[in-house]
C-alpha cells in the first residue's frame, strides 16, 4: 500500500508541474496573441481606408467622362489618380515591421511550446517506473488452458450477471462459449434466490417499497427471531414517505400506523413516538424539521443496504458474487505478489509455487474475504481442508479425517480424548 | 456526629419504641390535615374536619372555590372550560408559565384522541402544539404515539389516558395558582413530610444499614428486619 501511494505521488508530482507549465504559457500565448490580433485589425483597417479612397476617385473618372458639359473638372481630375494609388514609403515600412513583429512573437511561442516535449515526455517515464505493466510472474496462465477451468471461469461471470438481472447478457455468455445444459440450468438456479433480493434492493433505492414489505412480511417469524432491524426500518420509511406526502395524506399515514406498528410497539417505543410527532410539521413543511434527513436519498440508500445484507444473511446466501469477491482480494493482493516479483523470478519461485494451493507469502486480507476453515486437528496439528475435513466422533470431540483414519484399528476407534471406543464409520463430518 | 458503619441492626421492637416515645401532638396531627386539605382545595371534607376537630383553617374556605371548579373541570377531562377558568381567575398565568400551558394543551390533545377524533387531534396538534419547547417534545411524542393504535389504551403509552395522568396535571396547575396567589404553602406539608421519609431511607441504604422499612407509604406498614 505504501509503494502504491508513493508510485501515485510521484507520478502526480511530475504531472504537476507539467500542468503549471502549461498553463504558464498558455497565458503567454493568450497575451501575445492578442496583442497580434489587435496590430493585424488596424493594418487591416488602414489598408480598408486606401482602398475606399481609390475606389471613390475612380467612380469620380467615370462620372466626369459621361458628362460632356464638364470639360474643365475632367481635365483636371486626369492629372490626380497617379498620386493616391500609391502607398507613401512610410507607410509601407509600417506594414512591413508589423509583420516582421509579428513573425519575431509567432516563432518564440513555438520554441516555448516545443521546449515542453521533453517534459511530456518525462510524463511517459516517470509512469513506466512506477507502475508495472508485466504481471506475467504473479499469473498462472496454464490454469485457463483447462477446458474445464475455462468453463468454471465463464460460468462464475455468467452468474455474476444473473446477480445483476441481467439474464440476456448471461444467456449470451453461455451461448458463446458453449457451456452445457447442466451447467447452464446451474447457473440460473444457484442465482435466482440472489437475483430476487438484487431486484427488491434496486427498487428500494428508487423509493418502492412495496416488494421488501412483502418480502418482510414473509419473514417476519425468521427476521424476529434473528432480532434484525430491516422489518421496522422499512415500516419506518415507508411511514414517513406517507407523512412527506403532506396533509392530504395524514389520514392513510395513521392507518398505516395502525397497521403496523402494533407489534413492534414495545421494542421501538421511543421510535414510534418519535416518528409520530413529525405530523406537527406538516403545515410548515418537513423539509424545515428536524425530519428532513428522511426526505434524503441518503436514508433510502443506507436502508436498501440494511435489507441486502439482513436478507442474504437470512437466506444464507452471500451478498457478493463469487466474481466480485475474487476481484476485491485480488487487488489486494496484486501489490504484494509484484513486490517479491524479483525473487521469485530469481528464486525459481515460480516454479514450487504452480505446484501447490499456497502463495509463496502471507497476504492480509479483511475478514470479510476470509473462507478458509478454521479448526485445527489436535492430533496432526494442522488446519482442516476440503481433502482433510473435520469430523466430530460419537463421543463428540473432532479430529481431521486423516487423523482418524491413522488411529482407527479396522473399524474400531479409540477417541484420543477420552476412553470411548467406537466404530470409525460413525464419525460425521461437520462444518465451521 | 460521626457515623458508625458497623452498628447492629436495628430490631423492630426498639424502632417502634422510638417512635412511641417521639414528644407527639394530636394537634399538629390536624393541622397536617388540615394543610392537606385547604392545599389541594379539598373545601367539602375541609369543613367537616373544622368542625369535627375544632380547628380554624388557614385561610378563608370560601376562597377555595375557584381552584374546586378548576380541579373538577380538568379531572372532569373538560380542558377547555379548565382552562377559561384559570384565565379568569389569574389571566396572566398561563402566559408566564408556558409549560403548564402546554400541560392544558396536552391534556385537550389527549381528550380528542380518546373519543377518537383523528383528524381534530391532529390539527389541534399542528396548530396550537407545534412550537412546543424541547423540554416539551418528549411528551408531545408520547401523547401523538397514542395516534398509532386503534386501542391506545392498550399501546406503551396508555398511562396518559388513565385518570392519574389527569389527577397529576390538576395538581400541578392547582400548585401553580397557589403560587400566583403568594400562598404560603403550594405543596401540603405532607407531602414533603413523605418525601423526607423516603430520603432518610434511601440514606440509610445506602450505608447498608439494617433497619424496620416503610415500603408502602399508603399503609405506613413496616417490614421486619
Amino acid at each position: 500500500m505504501d509503494s502504491e501511494s508513493l508510485a501515485c505521488s510521484s507520478v502526480e508530482k511530475d504531472l504537476t508541474r507539467v500542468v503549471s507549465k502549461l498553463e504558464q504559457l498558455h497565458e503567454n500565448a493568450e497575451a501575445d496573441i492578442g496583442d497580434i490580433a489587435t496590430q493585424m485589425s488596424e493594418l487591416v483597417e488602414v489598408l480598408s481606408r486606401a482602398e475606399q479612397l481609390v475606389t471613390t476617385l475612380n467612380s469620380s473618372t467615370q462620372v466626369s467622362q459621361d458628362d460632356p458639359m464638364g470639360d474643365a473638372v475632367s481635365m483636371q481630375v486626369e492629372t490626380e489618380p497617379t498620386a493616391p494609388q500609391r502607398l507613401t514609403e512610410r507607410q509601407v515600412e509600417s506594414v512591413r515591421n508589423a509583420l516582421a513583429r509579428c513573425h519575431e512573437r509567432v516563432q518564440k511561442l513555438s520554441t516555448e511550446h516545443r521546449d515542453l516535449h521533453g517534459s511530456i515526455s518525462k510524463i511517459g517515464k516517470a509512469i513506466d517506473r512506477n507502475f508495472s505493466a508485466d504481471f506475467s510472474s504473479t499469473m498462472r496462465v496454464d490454469v485457463l488452458q483447462d477446458e474445464e477451468n475455462l468453463m468454471l471461469l465463464n460460468k462464475a461471470i455468467a452468474k455474476h450477471y444473473c446477480r445483476q438481472g441481467m439474464d440476456d447478457v448471461a444467456r449470451t455468455l453461455i451461448r458463446e462459449c458453449k457451456m452445457s445444459p447442466e451447467h447452464a440450468q446451474d447457473v440460473f438456479d444457484s442465482e435466482r434466490e440472489f437475483a430476487d433480493i438484487y431486484g427488491i434492493w434496486v427498487k428500494i433505492q428508487k423509493r418502492d417499497l412495496t416488494d421488501a414489505l412483502k418480502w418482510a412480511k414473509m419473514y417476519s417469524q425468521q427476521l424476529s427471531d434473528r432480532h434484525s432491524l430491516i422489518e421496522f426500518r422499512l415500516h419506518r420509511m415507508r411511514f414517513m414517505q406517507l407523512v412527506s406526502y403532506g396533509l392530504d395524506s395524514q389520514r392513510e399515514a395513521i392507518s398505516y400506523a395502525r397497521l403496523n406498528f402494533k407489534k413492534f410497539a414495545v421494542r421501538y417505543e421511543h421510535e414510534i413516538a418519535n416518528l409520530m410527532a413529525s405530523f406537527i410539521y406538516l403545515p410548515s413543511g418537513l423539509e424545515n424539521s428536524p425530519y428532513k434527513h428522511f426526505l434524503g436519498q441518503e436514508k433510502w440508500t443506507e436502508l436498501s443496504f440494511i435489507f441486502l445484507k439482513d436478507a442474504c444473511q437470512l437466506l444464507g446466501i452471500s451478498k457478493n458474487s463469487a466474481l466480485s469477491v475474487v476481484v476485491n482480494a485480488g487487488c489486494t493482493a496484486l501489490p504484494a505478489l509484484l513486490n517479491i516479483k524479483q525473487v521469485m523470478q530469481s528464486r525459481q519461485v515460480l516454479g514450487m509455487w504452480n505446484g501447490c494451493d499456497e502463495l509463496p507469502i502471507e497476504i492480509d486480507l479483511q475478514p470479510e474475504f476470509r473462507f478458509h476453515s478454521i479448526f485445527a486437528c489436535p492430533i496432526l496439528r494442522q488446519q482442516t481442508s476440503e481433502d482433510n475435513p473435520p469430523k466430530k466422533l460419537t463421543c463428540g470431540h473432532v479430529i481431521s479425517n486423516d487423523a482418524l483414519h491413522k488411529l482407527s484399528v479396522g473399524h474400531i476407534l479409540k477417541c484420543p480424548y477420552c476412553p470411548v471406543e467406537q466404530n470409525a464409520e460413525e464419525a460425521v463430518r461437520i462444518y465451521f | 456526629m460521626s457515623y458508625n458503619e458497623k452498628s447492629e441492626a436495628i430490631i423492630k421492637e426498639e424502632w417502634l419504641q422510638r417512635l412511641e416515645q417521639f414528644p407527639f401532638k394530636q394537634a399538629d396531627m390536624n393541622r397536617l390535615i388540615m394543610n392537606y386539605l385547604v392545599t389541594e382545595g379539598f373545601k367539602e371534607a375541609a369543613e367537616k374536619f373544622q368542625h369535627e376537630a375544632d380547628l380554624e383553617p388557614s385561610v378563608e374556605l370560601s376562597s377555595l372555590d375557584g381552584r374546586i371548579l378548576i380541579r373538577e373541570a380538568v379531572q372532569a377531562g373538560r380542558i377547555e372550560e379548565a382552562t377559561q377558568l384559570v384565565n379568569q381567575l389569574h389571566p396572566e398565568l398561563l402566559g408566564s408559565d408556558r409549560y403548564l400551558f402546554f400541560h392544558l394543551q396536552q391534556l385537550q390533545l389527549i381528550e380528542l384522541i380518546r373519543a377518537g377524533k383523528v383528524e381534530e387531534a391532529l390539527s389541534f396538534a399542528q396548530s396550537k402544539l407545534s412550537e412546543s419547547g424541547e423540554e416539551a417534545m418528549f411528551e408531545l411524542e408520547r401523547t401523538l404515539a397514542l395516534l398509532a393504535f386503534e386501542k391506545p389504551q392498550e399501546s406503551p403509552f396508555a398511562d396518559l389516558l388513565e385518570q392519574s395522568y389527569r389527577q397529576k396535571i390538576a395538581s400541578e396547575l392547582n400548585s401553580a395558582i397557589l403560587r400566583c396567589e403568594q400562598s404560603e404553602d403550594s405543596t401540603p406539608k405532607m407531602m414533603f413530610l413523605l418525601k423526607l421519609i423516603l430520603w432518610a431511607q434511601s440514606k440509610l441504604d445506602s450505608r447498608s444499614i439494617s433497619y424496620p422499612k416503610m415500603k408502602n407509604l399508603e399503609t405506613a406498614h413496616l417490614e421486619p428486619k
